[in-house]
């Protein structure tokens, strides 16, 4: 099925009219989170005290973020110490330009590039093809998705909304490869096809997981071995990383390992994680020449000195939130708009991407409250989801016709006598509006029934049977 | 106003007395993670590391030399890491007469930047120095003579671990990690469980992505 | 806020012991979200700490402070639960429902795997995002029907309303009942 509405927030609501009724992509989905979530479910259970384990973690990134000038302060001077370079960038576009100007710098032509999810929220990659550098996505599911031109649909699993069918057409097409849906098939294409990228590029760039302040440590997690190989091959390597991803120690690394891989895949551990600090030593004979850390502001700061939204900077990005929501399987990450879906970029997306143009996101959410519930650092989604509601109609953001109806709700709702007096309207018009005494109101109408207007109010019952009694 | 200047202006001040109070309340509530753990260390890890892609082979230490010559398989050319653990046990004699291996080379007398001339090796076997055993994880990178090379290039990548130096989760590494994670220490320390992997076509899992396809994992005991 | 106030002014010392809702959603709304209103004026936050203290939702109120499980009931038919979101996530309201129905005569208690999934409903949501809202219920009614149950229970009647409708268009079988109608039933 194509899907022509360009991928942006403010679409919203025609890129949920695109596909809420698409089966296919609803059955990928649900496939997909429901697997990630039974495995999940099952490694959770390797802990008797997971719900102490998410009180600690939430302890944890509190302290940091609550004293985060002290934390990145200490993170910076270690990292420096031990040969790495960092930098500082207020805005998206500060952050392109200093990736941009180090690649420029080293004359570097081809960069390889492992996921990152805050590389993708600065638009790095196109920023870095405008200045013609070749920028190549070594992740499979983002080189799947960069093949399509498209934007990932889940923070942990790209491609997540493709099966293979249509992976292996996408690869048949722009590869020139001849067609296979076979997953193993699929993957060694890519690997052939990303393995010389590897070996010939000049600079790696990825993200940051973790980034430990005792030490200067930078942590990074994956299964593939693509992160590794663009941070061990190239002579330069740039780590992008959100102010929010430092932890204090590694006892702290340690709780947050335990948890990650579990709450975003339902693995113990992912197959590799690199712990970096500095770049190549003197004595060693591979790894990168220079590292460049960049720390990334682009609003974060906005979100800590916000009360209601601080929280939401606890994120450590492993997707349970978007697996476990009921709107998030029915329509999937592109419907947002957004490179953050699901829960988590509905609170965060706003920040991003400004009030106006992501107002849609915190209204597409039954604030059921799953998505705290399973969230492993304990953020209070469906509450800060609420809080946004809350701002946006404060700011202007909400519809006229709204605002009048709740007006008139009120209205009616302030006074018992105008509130009886409602109720007596309503039944006594019952029989005028259908057969069956139950109303029809279009949209609402069309798979609900409104529960059939009574002949008496439930004061009226009670009266009568006070009266009874008496 | 410099970059960093203008940064740190948009962050609230530090307020050294209250992170003193905070972080003595954060040690206060932290505690290791209670786990659930019939078996013994050892086979929760062998156990673990199955189960995240590996292969194990439990041998006697002496039994080291001969099990990786006849077991293996190994042909072709051979990256390894020249270890203490390795000179001990006469690995490197042992290597020499197989003859179905042609080359071997210790990572380290290979010249600065030329890692990728070896890619594609057909196996690689270096020591790990920590096994974890809740999540069948090796810690790598810190033996002497390794680098990232050796467990990253070669289609087959073989870990020497010592039974004695499985601890039960990564809380216990942490002592490690902080003695190594230094200025003067290794630059890259790799915690590896299982081959290199991904489900990110229909979640269905495929090794030897850009990774070993395959981790072999030689348990010794004394 | 405006009615938020007004219920406070209305139930604050009225002299009641408890104050009973047969909606969880209503009592979240006192007893979590009432506390999220952070213009609420100083002067409401004794009333608010009052009321909070006293609202509980009518299942709770059975097997939590009257310690009761049977009332008698008699009821013949395979019932399942929904556990709707804020009786569940911000009341704990999970097995008050089921210790009731277990009591009940004549009454199967078969479990769904989608039990703790939302309806959609959500309130506004229902009307603003239709498609989504009619989505998630399908899910939910197609675990209901796939459990072999007759009847599908809950303690909030916005979702009970959900599902009732998706239910009749689907099947002409399954039917919703709030579960003080099935606690009435057969009621001496």
């Amino acid at each position: 099925m194509k899907h022509p509405i360009p991928l942006r927030p403010e679409n919203m609501h025609e890129l949920v009219a695109e596909r809420v009724h698409d089966m296919q992509l609803r059955g990928n989905i649900k496939r997909a989170v429901d697997i990630s979530l039974h495995k999940r479910a099952d490694v959770v259970s390797d802990f008797g005290d997971w719900e102490n384990m998410r009180k600690m973690a939430h302890a944890v990134k509190a302290l940091v973020i609550d004293h985060l000038a002290h934390y990145l302060a200490m993170f910076e001077s270690r990292a420096v110490a031990a040969g790495a370079i960092v930098h500082f960038a207020s805005d998206a576009e500060e952050a392109r330009t200093i990736v941009r100007g180090l690649i420029q710098d080293c004359n570097g032509r081809l960069v390889v590039k492992s996921k990152s999810m805050t590389t993708e929220e600065i638009e790095l990659t196109h920023a870095l093809e405008e200045a013609g550098i070749t920028c190549i996505e070594t992740d499979l599911g983002e080189y799947i998705v960069q093949l399509a031109g498209e934007i990932p649909s889940h923070i942990t699993a790209p491609a997540l909304h493709k099966n293979r069918r249509e992976i292996g057409l996408l690869f048949s097409e722009k590869l020139s490869v001849p067609y296979t849906d076979d997953p193993k098939e699929l993957s060694n294409i890519a690997r052939e096809k990303l393995r010389a990228a590897f070996m010939e590029a000049d600079v790696g760039i990825s993200g940051v997981n973790f980034a430990i302040a005792e030490s200067g440590t930078i942590c990074i997690v994956e299964n593939e071995g693509n992160a590794r190989m663009s941070s061990t091959l190239p002579r330069m390597h740039i780590a992008v990383m959100g102010m929010e991803k430092l932890l204090p120690d590694f006892e702290s690394l340690a709780l947050f390992l335990e948890m990650l891989g579990r709450s975003a895949t339902g693995q113990r551990l992912t197959a590799y994680t690199s712990l970096l600090t500095g770049a190549r030593k003197p004595e060693e004979n591979d790894g990168p020449e220079s590292l460049h850390i960049v720390i990334l502001d682009n609003g974060r700061s906005k979100m800590l000195r916000d009360p209601n939204l601080r929280e939401a900077l606890f994120c450590i990005r492993c997707g349970a939130c978007m697996n476990v929501c009921p709107v998030y399987r029915s329509i999937g990450g592109h419907a947002y708009g957004s490179v953050y879906p699901g829960p988590i970029g509905s609170v965060i997306s706003p920040i991003f991407h400004g009030e106006a143009r992501a107002k849609a996101m915190p209204y597409a959410s039954s604030l059921c409250g799953a998505c705290s519930e399973i969230c492993p650092v304990g953020i209070p989604l469906h509450h800060q989801l609420l809080s946004w509601r809350h701002t946006l109609v404060s700011h202007g953001h909400s519809r006229l016709s709204e605002r009048l109806l709740m007006r008139m709700f009120l209205f009616m709702s302030k006074r018992t006598w105008r509130y009886d007096l409602a109720g007596a309207i309503a039944r006594a018009l019952a029989p005028l509006l259908s057969e069956s005494g139950v109303p029809r109101v279009p949209v609402w109408s069309r798979t609900r029934d409104f529960p059939r207007i009574p002949k008496k109010s439930f004061k009226q019952l009670w009266k009568e049977r006070e009266n009874e009694h008496a | 106003m410099s970059t960093r200047e203008a940064f740190f202006r948009r962050l609230p001040m530090d307020d050294s007395e209250r992170l003193t109070k905070d972080e003595t309340a954060l040690r206060g509530l932290f505690t290791e993670p209670n786990q659930i753990a019939s078996s013994t260390l050892v086979d929760r890890f062998v156990e673990m590391a199955t189960h995240a892609g590996a292969r194990v082979l439990r041998c006697d230490i002496h039994q080291a030399a001969s099990t990786i010559v006849e077991q293996l398989g190994i042909r072709g050319l051979l990256l390894y890491a020249d270890d203490e653990l390795f000179r001990r046990l006469g690995m490197y004699e042992a290597l020499g007469r197989c003859t179905a291996i042609e080359r071997i080379v210790n990572v380290a007398s290979i010249p600065r930047g030329r890692a990728r001339d070896f890619d594609g090796a057909n196996a690689s076997i270096s020591v790990a120095r920590l096994g974890i055993a809740n999540s069948g994880a090796l810690l790598t990178g810190i033996s002497e003579g390794e680098n990232r090379s050796v467990s990253l290039l070669a289609d087959e990548h073989i870990a020497f671990l010592a039974a004695d130096d499985i601890v039960p989760s990564l809380a216990h590494a942490v002592p490690l990690l902080r003695n190594t994670a230094k200025p003067d220490g290794p630059s890259a320390i790799t915690l590896i469980a299982g081959p290199s992997k991904t489900a990110d076509i229909e979640k269905v899992l495929v090794t030897g992505v850009h990774g070993p396809a395959a981790l072999t994992i030689v348990l010794l005991s004394a | 806020m405006k009615l938020a106030m007004r219920f406070l002014d209305i139930f604050h010392e009225d002299g009641s012991e408890y104050i009973i809702a047969p909606t969880g959603s209503c009592v979240a709304m006192v007893t979590t979200f009432y506390g999220m209103m952070s213009d609420m004026p100083t002067a409401y936050q004794e009333k608010l700490v009052d009321v909070q203290g006293r609202v509980r939702e009518f299942t709770s109120f059975l097997v939590d402070v009257l310690h009761i499980d049977d009332v008698g009931a008699e009821f013949d038919a395979r019932v399942t639960v929904h556990d709707s979101c804020h009786a569940l996530r911000e009341l704990g309201i999970k097995h008050q429902p089921r210790v009731l129905l277990n009591k009940v005569r004549g009454t199967t208690l078969v479990e769904n795997d989608a039990a703790e999934q939302c309806c959609g409903f959500g309130g506004t949501f229902a009307v603003k995002y239709a498609d989504i809202s009619t989505a998630m219920t399908e899910e939910k009614i197609d675990a209901i029907i796939r459990c072999g149950a007759d009847v599908v229970t809950g303690v909030d009647s916005s979702c009970l309303m959900q599902l009732h409708g998706a239910l009749r268009r689907k099947t002409s079988v399954v039917r919703s009942m709030h579960i003080a109608d099935i606690l009435a039933a057969g009621a001496s």
